[in-house]
């Protein structure tokens, strides 16, 4: 299961979060609430993040070699190549909201253990979906392209089926905004 | 395993098997009245290249090995781990050796035409390369070896060849060694190493590939040493391990005549193929039917690693293709040297992987 570019990056960024969640359940006295908070929103930029770096780095070389051989087809892999990258974009707003929530741009932080905790949560869903459904959207790409460059009249469905993998990492962000924006108790 | 180094290898074999040959591209060339027109109607594809250059259409056999070398050349040239596409052109220098071995024996010198060129070493370099080991001394590294090179893993075939080289001769010195006995040695070692080296980079459907192609074998040579009588202990020493069905199980099997090879492989993936090969002998039925169902059955498998969008197995397969498709060419090119009627050509064709 754990196999492969998919099973590599799942592991590392479940690892992150364990030693995240370690950190907290032993040393959270010590950290803050503060601190936990920004762990949090530090956690949905990082694991997003790394599943859309490695989701358009791999679609990147994928494409650079179909390119390589037939450039007219440089158009036709580039939406598929880019797909991955928007869980990026959904950690950052994560991160941002979770930092105006926490009043980060306006003053001093101070935030109790259990708000630390309730933003640290807030941020999760949208990293882990971010990560996941970036790193098999990527995988959906691959073969899109595959479409792309044996058939390059039929490549828009290679983005169809790929962009369907985002319906989730959407459902994942909008979850986070509406934990921050209505559950975390600030 | 690390898919992940194999976007841009597979990204440009994607374009590049568009060129491979269709049922109907073949089709044409069948087509052709004679064996310059079946040339001709290659020039405007892959082969046209290499065709084109040919002084007399009778030497198509040389256009049809550059062919296959310059596609072995630049999948090694794409690939990231090359050790993983020279342990399958290893089979040609596993296939040099064995010429090289009964040369040896029989205190002839090699001949020429038994070479082939297209395995990781030429003939000239592998017999350089295994003047140290009767010495008893292993084969010379290159100074510089860098981690996934080409050159890295054409040494490592080379130490395995030299190993399996020295192992015969030792094997030679003890008692006499017949031909047969030589060619299953070194298949059985090349096999047994192919499958440690795919168990080992971890892509499970490369490894599903050459454990199916050992089951292949060992079937094929269980039916056709059933039709020849060959005894159960020759035929235990020639059995290779590792295939998805145990090669002792088989052995056992083979004591009890064709039904006990069948039985072996009820419910094996080989299932239906075995107990058609079993019956055809049964019956006296030539083989050479069935022996392209089994190669068939290899394609089939093969043209899995077409729905494979990241790894080796795209590349493998797109190598696999050309291979299969020369051979098909060779058949055509070759019946319409020997004037063969179209039929009977197309009869012997094998599936192809486009």
């Amino acid at each position: 299961m754990f196999k492969g570019m998919v099973g590599s990056w799942t592991v590392v960024g479940i690892v992150l979060l364990a030693v995240c969640l370690v950190l907290g359940a032993f040393f959270g006295e010590v950290l803050g609430g503060n601190a936990l908070a920004l762990m949090g929103a530090g956690l949905a930029v990082v694991l997003s993040g790394i599943g859309s770096i490695v989701g358009v780095g791999v679609a990147g070389e994928k494409a650079a070699g179909i390119t390589a051989e037939e450039p007219e087809n440089f158009g036709r892999v580039l939406p598929l190549q880019a797909l991955p990258g928007t869980q990026g974009i959904y950690g950052f707003l994560v991160a941002f909201l979770a930092l105006i929530k926490m009043n980060a741009f306006g003053g001093v932080l101070t935030l109790t253990l259990e708000q630390g905790w309730q933003v640290f949560f807030a941020c999760l869903p949208a990293g882990l979906s971010g990560l996941m459904s970036a790193l098999y959207q990527a995988k959906v790409s691959l073969a899109g392209m595959d479409i792309a460059a044996q058939k390059p009249d039929e490549s828009g469905k290679g983005m169809i089926l790929s962009a369907m993998v985002e319906t989730y990492a959407v459902l994942g962000l909008l979850t986070s905004i509406l934990l921050i924006m209505f559950a975390v108790n600030i | 395993m690390r898919d992940y180094l194999w976007a841009s290898p597979v990204g440009r074999i994607r374009t590049i098997e568009k060129g491979l040959l269709t049922r109907s591209d073949l089709a044409k060339v069948l087509d052709a009245g004679n064996l310059e027109g079946a040339l001709m109607a290659l020039r405007d594809s892959f082969y046209g290249p290499y065709v084109s250059k040919l002084e007399h259409a009778d030497m198509f056999e040389v256009a049809l090995e550059e062919a296959v070398k310059a596609v072995h050349d630049k999948v090694m040239r794409l690939a990231p781990e090359p050790l993983i596409i020279a342990a399958y052109r290893a089979r040609y220098d596993f296939h040099n050796l064995k010429v090289l071995l009964k040369a040896e024996m029989l205190q002839v010198p090699a001949e020429e035409g038994g070479f082939s060129r297209l395995g990781n070493l030429t003939p000239e370099e592998l017999m350089e390369a295994l003047k140290p080991v009767r010495q008893g001394q292993a084969p010379v590294a290159p100074l510089e070896l860098e981690p996934d090179s080409i050159g890295e893993s054409a040494y490592k075939v080379t130490c395995e060849l030299a190993a399996v080289y020295a192992r015969v001769l030792a094997q030679a010195e003890i008692g006499q060694l017949s031909s047969f006995e030589v060619d299953g040695l070194i298949d059985k070692s090349y096999y047994t190493w192919a499958a440690s080296v795919y168990r080992k980079s971890g892509y499970d459907a490369l490894e599903e590939i050459i454990r199916s192609e050992i089951d292949i074998i060992n079937l094929k040579m269980a039916v056709r040493a059933n039709l020849l009588g060959i005894s159960s202990s020759d035929f235990g020493g020639i059995l290779i391990p590792g295939g998805n069905v145990d090669a002792a199980r088989l052995a056992e099997g083979y004591i009890r005549g064709y039904r006990g090879v069948a039985d072996v492989y009820k419910h094996a993936r080989l299932e239906h193929l075995a107990n058609r090969g079993v019956s055809q002998a049964q019956k006296g039925q030539p083989l050479t039917g069935w022996e392209r169902e089994c190669d068939n059955a290899m394609v089939k498998l093969v043209r899995q690693a077409r729905k494979i969008s990241l790894g080796p197995e795209p590349v493998f397969g797109y190598m696999f293709g050309r291979e299969v498709e020369v051979r098909n060419l060779r058949i055509i090119l070759s019946g319409k040297q020997s004037l063969i009627p179209e039929h009977e050509i197309s009869e012997r064709l094998r599936e192809s992987y486009a």
